[in-house]
């Protein structure tokens, strides 16, 4: 007697179709989850190019993922200046701006992940959320 | 002030020169007088006047009795006038340099004691005749002493003097003679007077008896007149009389007066044998009772300074025979001083000795080459005193080592430290004047000109005196000169040059204040410079290379061009490249304006020298700013 003839078994041409549908609905889960949502599609900050000519990366957006590090000035109107250690291998800080209304409360130690723009040569928060 | 003392003297002259300038005190004063001066005594009088007296002390042999200034020589209170500075002065050089006489001086010497010998009192009680014949051989062997150079022909002018007091002799008794004449003429007038007026009185008594009654009251007219000439004749004899009387004791006493002036002058002459032989003829001559000085009432107050005092012969004579022993003493001295090394003081004891008695056989006949050993050595004293009187302090010094070469006993400690003294205050005057050449205006003109005064009072010879007028003069040509070279020095950044040349400007631009505050400017940024660099160098030894990076980026902002810091960049650069590369793309980030970029790379060479003061402020200051120059986000 033939496999396919038996009423316990699931027919093989649903199998065929269901494992490829279930793959690519996986993937299009990851692909979603991967993709950070908001900060989907960004590219990292590339801090060693930023040290060295900022003003090629002059109105590119970037990912930036660091902890602040301290306060460096601030003002109610404009926002807060911020020094930010990065979470990457560097460990560098650098400068950033986070204009007044954007992103939570600041402290010290939070980290957070950015959406960054290079305005000029200044680092620019056009986003952020605590990691 | 001037220098009343001699050469013997000196070790005083430069207290006085010193006194006389008003130098500051702590430099104690040393007596202008010797020790053995007395208080408010002449220059050179070591003498006590109250001493007088023929019973004083022996020849001081260590006093200083020679006053050069008044030329006069000080001698147990007695005052001989030695005539002009410099005459007595070349009168003892002369002395000193020349050769004593070859031949003749014993002679001389023999007939000079053998006319003492025959004018001896010893003689007197010798036979009239013999006596007269002394007097006269004596009076023959004074010509033959005239005949040598040595006499100076005092004798023959002694021989003259006597030869006219015995000639006034005859002349007085001729004049006696017309006295005794006169007074037998007049003895005879009044005889005959006597008896003409007897025959006339009995003739007048007669002749009234007959002509009583015609002719009562007429007198006898003839006997009258003839009794009036006899009484005139009478009167001129007796003023004859007197007027040769007067004569006679006028020409006696201007003989005897001119003999006490001739042995008055050879006295101060200081002709002591002279003055002894000239006493033997006049004792002969003259009575006793004649033995008074009358004469020279001066020179004899300057001989015996003493009130009341009534100068005799005897006392000249006296005067003579001891200084003459104390010639002797003061040879003997000097042979033993000379003996003993002492020079310095062997010569005052020579030169006291030789003005005293000058004329002495001892002082003649003293051995030339011990008085031409003398000759340096006194020239040298002279000379010190000549610049000391003219403050020429470098020759003194000079001709100071030079005396104590040649007498060892030379005191000449103190003139080496009045000297210095000297100098030093002359210096200090004209530092004073440099000083005050910095003050601005009348004040400090004022200033300068009382300073080199004082200066040049002390030392005229003052080198810095000299220096000091040159860098004046040159100074108007130092400012035209210098004024444009600041202004390039400046304007192209060379400070460092200016700060090595500050002491050149600064006396160049004194009276320039804009250029004085750009000199002050830059002299504070090198100043600044070089304690960083100091501190810089400190940190690199301790290890802290970053820190010391700092510092010699806190130098460069001061002047970057500046040659220190150049060379402290290039030595510790390849120390910290890293942090060096960091700072460098700040500086030029933030020159540009990227106040972003700089204040990252801030952060980052922070993050290397977390200590670093220089980037914390350079992260503040930029924090502000970009803070500043970010636009509002809406």
């Amino acid at each position: 007697m033939s496999p396919a003839s038996s009423p316990g078994k699931i027919p093989p041409l649903l199998l065929a179709f269901a494992i490829p549908a279930c793959v690519l609905v996986f993937a299009v889960v990851v692909i979603v989850v991967r993709g950070g949502g908001r900060f989907g599609g960004l590219e990292p900050f590339p801090h060693a190019v930023y040290l060295r000519d900022a003003e090629t990366l002059r109105g590119n957006t970037y990912l930036l993922r660091g902890q602040i590090d301290s306060r460096l000035a601030q003002d109610e109107t404009k926002g807060s200046l911020i020094a930010v250690r990065t979470l990457d291998a560097a460990a560098s800080r650098v400068p950033v701006f986070v204009p007044a209304g954007v992103g939570p409360n600041l402290a010290v130690g939070q980290r957070f992940k950015m959406k960054i723009s290079v305005r000029r040569d200044m680092l620019t928060v056009e986003d952020m959320e605590k990691l | 002030m001037t220098f009343k003392r001699h050469l013997a003297t000196a070790p005083l002259l430069f207290t006085g020169v010193l006194l006389a300038q008003g130098l500051p005190t702590g430099h104690p004063a040393a007596p202008t007088t010797g020790p053995a001066a007395p208080a408010g005594g002449t220059a050179g009088n070591y003498s006590s006047s109250t001493a007088e007296g023929m019973a004083d002390r022996l020849f001081d042999v260590k006093s200083d009795s020679v006053d050069a200034e008044s030329g006069t020589l000080q001698w147990k209170g007695k005052t001989f006038n030695l005539g002009d500075t410099r005459v007595i002065r070349a009168r003892f050089d002369r002395f000193l340099a020349s050769p004593p006489p070859e031949s003749g001086y014993d002679e001389y010497s023999r007939l000079i004691d053998a006319i003492t010998a025959r004018l001896s009192a010893m003689n007197f009680s010798d036979t009239a005749a013999n006596r007269s014949r002394n007097l006269q051989e004596a009076w023959n062997l004074l010509f033959e002493a005239s005949k040598y150079e040595f006499d100076g022909n005092a004798s023959v002018t002694l021989a003259n003097q006597v030869m006219k007091a015995w000639r006034t002799r005859g002349e007085l008794e001729n004049l006696r003679i017309d006295v005794i004449q006169q007074k037998a003429i007049q003895k005879q007038q009044e005889e005959i007077l006597t008896n003409r007026a007897d025959a006339l009185v009995e003739k007048s008594a007669g002749k009234r008896e007959l002509n009583a009654s015609k002719k009562a009251n007429q007198p006898a007219v003839t006997g009258v007149r003839e009794m009036a000439l006899l009484e005139e004749q009478r009167a001129e004899t007796k003023a004859a009389i007197a007027k040769t009387e007067a004569q006679r004791a006028l020409v006696g006493v201007q003989t005897k007066l001119e003999f006490q002036s001739t042995i008055v002058a050879y006295m101060t002459q200081r002709r002591f044998r002279h003055v002894l032989l000239a006493n033997a003829f006049y004792r002969q001559i003259y009575k006793a009772s004649h033995q008074q000085v009358q004469v020279g009432e001066k020179e004899m107050k300057e001989l015996f300074p003493v009130s009341n005092f009534v100068p005799s012969l005897e006392t000249l004579d006296s005067v003579a025979r001891e200084a003459m022993g104390d010639v002797g003493t003061g040879l003997r001295t000097f042979e033993q001083l000379d003996a003993m090394g002492e020079r310095h003081a062997a010569l005052e004891r020579l030169q006291e000795t030789f003005f005293l008695g000058e004329y002495e056989p001892g002082i003649i006949r003293l051995p030339y080459a011990k008085k031409r050993s003398y000759v340096e050595l006194a020239r040298d004293m002279r000379d010190l005193q000549k610049f000391g009187d003219e403050r020429d302090l470098e020759a003194a010094e000079e001709t100071l080592a030079r005396i104590c070469a040649l007498a060892k006993d030379f005191p000449a400690a103190r003139i080496r430290s009045k000297i210095r003294t000297a100098r030093q205050a002359s210096d200090m005057a004209v530092l004073a004047a440099k000083q005050a050449a910095l003050i601005n205006g009348k004040e400090g003109h004022d200033k300068v000109a009382e300073q080199l005064a004082l200066a040049a009072k002390i030392w005229p010879l003052n080198p810095g005196i000299k220096n000091f007028m040159t860098e004046m003069t040159g100074r108007v040509d130092l400012v035209s000169q210098r004024m444009p070279e600041f202004d390039r020095l400046h304007d192209s950044g060379k400070f460092r040059e200016l700060f090595e040349r500050k002491e050149e400007f600064a006396l160049a631009l004194i009276q320039d204040k804009p250029r004085m505050d750009k000199l002050n400017e830059v002299l504070r940024r090198i100043g600044r410079i070089e304690a960083l660099a100091e501190q810089a160098e400190a940190l690199a030894a301790q290890g802290n290379r970053y820190l010391a990076w700092d510092a010699v980026q806190e130098a460069s902002k001061c002047a970057p061009d500046d040659s220190r810091v150049a060379a402290l960049r290039s030595r510790y650069a390849a120390q910290v490249a890293d942090y060096a590369k960091l700072l460098a793309d700040a500086a030029r980030a933030e020159g540009e304006g990227r106040n972003g970029a700089a204040l990252a790379a801030y952060l980052a060479a922070q993050d290397l020298n977390r200590g670093s003061k220089f980037c914390q402020e350079a992260v503040d200051r930029l924090s502000r700013a970009a803070l500043e120059s970010t636009p509002a986000v809406r």
